[in-house]
């Protein structure tokens, strides 16, 4: 019934096929390059309003009530606050550049300094917080998907609900007094720079933190194994007698894994606000603490540089996050 | 049964179900009976929920990951029988003996990985000369798809419905395997893209002597492509014959298949579809489970505990109807 029909099926250009996914990775990473480059100068420039139209005058409050007209105009004048806007905005911007994010009011550190001192701490936290926040929801998500037992899945459901509810400063009480104060496991506070010596002072922080990272990843990694586990291709790697390490790689997770992926880079976001809390309770030197102290004070330049480097670390994340979906599964498209 | 020991295929009594801890054990297939020869291309029709892709599933291993299981009856391939191979004993036959091309062409490929990584898994266990590069291109090759060194770079979400299907069957047939299941293979296809594949398998058969089992719904296809035919109803076989054998049916619900075919309807007229819609699984009736829907019902029809045996002798022309006398004439 068919011997006309050809039996081709060319698609019109002869393209390479390596350089045809390079050319579509290269326009995923420019699409989403120039879309983080405009949500960073968005960031910058929400960070510079936002001293801007705070009220109160914030020279005035440096100065204290009983400063003199004469000092708060030479403040203004040293500060470069009796330009116009749009000039303090370039300054500001070109300066940004030079790495220069201006001077505290109060002592005489320069933001740059008080980010580069503290930003590695807070960092590492997050760092720790997600690397066991993986660890402990890819195994529990993939428990839970394959298990056939209903009540294990409720089970899950409810736990997961449950430390969703708990807020982290709870969570943190608890640890302390726990492993703190019980076991001994952690101490109170205190830190330590240098990388495997501030261990100690901060795993506890970082597992606090996986409180409210974990239950939301495990259940979106869940969801998304539930529906890979209904796709015909799961099949496939059965009938083919897959190794095991590779099935669970190639046909399960690594299909599941894109919406998880793209959520964890954006739930940096909620990570910072949390480690804010987490350095406070447990003393830690990081940013977080800094930015604590410099709203108390009103501390602008301190609080736009911080706020636009969390900002800009969001950004970025938000980035690596996409091209990491994108890349560990095609479908993924970003639009 | 003289025939019958040459075959490569026989399934016999066959009956899968779904146990469940509190429940009845759900039937899903009951009395499924036929045999693929050699290079035998075996079509099989039926319903949804027929039961059709359960029998497959048992051939491939796949039945235990649905919570099915072989409850009685015998899958033999090879005098090794399938339906109560252990797990371990399916770590070696998977991927050899036995290819399956999946239902649906566009969600058949992994779609994380290329199309030369699906290739070089379904290689693993292929015994042919030369390197998995040189495989793989042969296969592309075979399965008559151009620009192969592009194609094996890509991924799935970058080839045509038809393409995809296509690498599928190249996988399928890596191990060169002695039997290829065919499930529904051109369904979402477009009709031009169908025949291409239907002509494709057509050739793979000649080429290489491998037995096909099509499922599908299409018995105009089935004519088209097939030697033999099964028909399933319910979870049971209710027919089986040659194609020739088949025009002249000796099953009512292989009457109303018939008459209920698009491709033989008089313009202009009704389009025939049949009484009632297929038993769900759990609601089987007793006795025959065609009764209820069947032209030519007989008060003796659904007496019996069971459905009726396939009559006949094994390899011929067989029907499960207790009044095939009344048949006579109807097509």
């Amino acid at each position: 019934m068919a011997g006309v029909i050809p039996t081709s099926l060319s698609s019109g250009k002869e393209e390479d096929g390596a350089n045809r996914n390079r050319a579509a990775l290269r326009r995923v990473f420019y699409g989403r390059s120039l879309r983080s480059l405009s949500v960073g100068f968005w960031v910058m420039v929400i960070a510079f309003l936002m001293i801007r139209l705070s009220p109160g005058d914030p020279v005035r409050i440096a100065l204290g009530s009983e400063a003199t007209e004469a000092s708060v105009a030479e403040m203004r004048h040293k500060l470069g606050l009796d330009q116009s806007i749009f000039y303090q905005f370039y300054r500001y911007f070109i300066n940004i550049f030079k790495g220069d994010l201006g001077y505290s009011y109060f002592s005489n550190r320069s933001v740059t300094s008080v980010v580069t001192t503290h930003l590695p701490v807070t960092l590492m936290i997050i760092a720790l917080s997600i690397f066991l926040g993986i660890l402990l929801a890819i195994p529990i998500a993939l428990f839970v998907a394959l298990s056939k037992n209903q009540v294990t899945t409720y089970l899950f459901r409810a736990f997961t609900s449950i430390s969703l509810a708990l807020p982290g400063f709870f969570l943190a009480v608890v640890g302390l007094y726990f492993f703190g104060i019980k076991l001994r496991w952690a101490p109170a506070a205190g830190y330590e720079p240098g990388f495997p010596g501030n261990l100690q002072f901060i795993w506890l922080p970082a597992l606090v933190n996986c409180g409210s990272l974990v239950p939301v990843l495990s259940r979106v990694l869940h969801s998304s194994l539930m529906d890979t586990l209904d796709e015909e291709f799961v099949e496939t790697g059965v009938i083919r007698g897959v190794s095991k390490i590779r099935f669970y790689w190639s046909y399960l997770l690594r299909p599941s894994l894109a919406p998880t992926v793209v959520l964890l880079s954006y739930m940096i976001g909620v990570m910072i606000g949390g480690t804010v809390i987490m350095e406070t309770i447990f003393s830690l030197p990081g940013i977080g603490r800094e930015l604590i102290t410099a709203v108390d004070s009103r501390d602008y330049p301190v609080v736009q540089g911080i706020v636009m480097i969390f900002g800009l670390i969001v950004v970025f994340f938000s980035f690596i996050g996409d091209l990491l979906g994108y890349l560990l599964d095609r479908r993924v498209t970003l639009s | 049964m003289t025939s019958s020991s040459h075959k490569l295929l026989h399934v016999v009594d066959l009956k899968i179900g779904i146990p469940h801890p509190r429940r009845e054990t759900l039937i899903m297939v009951d009395n499924a009976n036929f045999d693929i020869g050699y290079g035998e291309m075996l079509g099989m029709v039926g319903e949804s929920g027929s039961g059709k892709t359960m029998v497959c599933r048992s051939m491939i291993g796949t039945l235990e990951r649905r919570g099915a299981t072989v409850l009685e009856g015998q899958v033999l391939f090879e005098d090794q029988d399938l339906a109560h191979a252990s797990e371990s004993h399916w770590k070696k036959l998977r991927g050899k003996a036995i290819g399956y091309v999946p239902q649906s062409a566009l969600a058949g490929p992994n779609p994380v990985l290329t199309i030369q990584a699906q290739l070089a898994e379904a290689l693993q266990k292929s015994e042919a000369k030369g390197s998995i590069a040189e495989q793989s291109k042969r296969l592309l090759d075979l399965v008559k798809i151009r620009r192969v060194d592009t194609v094996l770079k890509q991924y799935p979400n970058q080839l045509s419905g038809g393409m995809r299907q296509r690498v599928m069957i190249a996988c399928a047939l890596a191990s060169e395997p002695k039997l290829l299941i065919a499930d529904e293979p051109t369904t979402g296809l477009d009709v031009t893209v169908q025949s291409q594949i239907m002509e494709l398998l057509k050739d793979i058969r000649r080429e290489f002597g491998t037995a096909i089992i099509l499922i599908s719904h299409d018995l105009a296809l089935i004519d088209d492509v097939c030697d033999r035919v099964v028909v399933m109803h319910a979870g049971a076989t209710v027919e089986v014959g040659s194609v020739a054998q088949l025009a002249v049916p000796r099953h009512p619900y292989t009457i109303a298949l018939n008459q209920s075919r698009i491709d033989i309807a008089e313009p202009g007229s009704e389009l025939v579809t049949i009484l009632g819609s297929a038993p769900s699984v759990g609601e089987w009736p007793l006795g025959c489970r065609f009764a209820a829907r069947c032209i030519f019902r007989q008060n003796d029809c659904s007496l019996g505990a069971n459905h009726p045996p396939l009559f006949g002798e094994r390899g011929s022309h067989q029907s499960a109807c207790l009044h095939t006398e009344l048949l006579k004439g109807a097509k």
